[in-house]
């Protein structure tokens, strides 16, 4: 029949689950009408149920065992310190606000307390 | 079966147990697709176990959101064609499905008995056997637990495309070869 051979094509993408709907429908349609298709399509359908159901071997036991014989019952942890740039600006942000404290307190609260940080350090520079 | 992401978070963290659990939840089917990629059948139980050793050390570079299974597939065909590599002197030395085909040629059965004799499928699964590496794995990996197309392209490492166009001209092998033989 006309065109058999693209739908022969169709039939093995439709059993890959690679037919859009349209498609699909224009297979369903053809293969009503076309005997060799529609045989194809049997063929495929065929193969395809034997594949599916090719049974899994079974493995020994040892080929586990094996393996599983180097793996330590208590695996060593190790720990890795990863750097953590939240946990980073956390500490920096304590550490700042412990220095704003302490200086605040050695100086005291009231007017002037930057002046008389700025004479401080200056004093010490100069000695 | 076993999945998941806290499951790989205990496998990462070295839970034998856990470890137990996977290599028994995927044992026979690791055994499966060695048996089927590699033609030194006596050697297909050592490399199941290495391939599981393999899992075991390269655990940490699972990524969570990728399915196990994947990964698990992807180690252990990735560590075959080593295998057959290194093998590879007499590639068809003990290959056990073409000395089966053969004797189902020479069997003396016509093509009505063997179907009567239910040999059907054991003439398409030696068919698969015998075709080419990268045909046999396309097949194997998506009639297995019907692997999709992207997992298959992320375990052999090809595009998608590809491996629907492997899957195409496998099939039509198929069906050539074993109208060619008899049984269909």
């Amino acid at each position: 029949m006309k065109g058999s051979r693209e739908f022969r094509g169709m039939i093995i993408r439709r059993f890959s689950r690679d037919l859009s709907g349209e498609e699909n429908e224009r297979l369903k349609h053809h293969i009503e009408e076309c005997e060799s298709c529609r045989k194809e399509f049997f063929t495929h359908q065929e193969i395809e149920s034997m594949l599916k159901k090719r049974p899994l071997l079974e493995a020994p036991e040892w080929v586990i065992e094996k393996a599983l014989s180097i793996i330590p019952e208590k695996k060593e942890v190790y720990e890795r310190f990863y750097f953590n740039w939240g946990i980073a600006l956390w500490i920096f942000c304590v550490a700042v606000a412990w220095a704003v404290t302490g200086v605040t307190i050695y100086f005291g609260p009231g007017v002037g307390f930057i002046d008389l940080l700025v004479q401080k350090i200056y004093g010490m520079i100069t000695g | 079966m076993v999945s998941g992401k806290d499951f790989i978070g205990k496998l990462k963290s070295g839970d034998r147990g856990a470890f137990e659990t996977l290599f028994r939840g995927y044992k026979d089917m690791v055994y499966t697709i060695v048996n089927r990629m590699i033609y030194r059948k006596e050697k297909v139980e050592d490399i199941t176990s290495d391939i599981f050793l393999k899992i075991y050390r390269n655990i940490q570079g699972f990524d969570k959101r990728s399915k196990l299974s994947t990964g698990i597939y992807k180690i252990a065909y990735n560590h075959c064609p080593d295998c057959v590599t290194r093998f590879k002197k007499d590639p068809l030395e003990g290959y056990e499905p073409l000395n089966y085909t053969f004797n189902l040629r020479s069997s003396g059965l016509n093509p009505e008995e063997m179907i009567l004799k239910g040999e059907k499928e054991k003439v398409l699964y030696a068919v698969v056997d015998l075709m080419p590496e990268k045909y046999r794995m396309v097949i194997n990996f998506y009639y297995f637990e019907g692997i999709s197309y992207k997992d298959i392209s992320e375990i052999i490492g090809v595009p998608i495309g590809t491996v629907k166009t492997y899957l195409f001209r496998a099939k039509t092998y198929l069906k050539r070869k074993m109208k060619e033989m008899g049984p269909l």
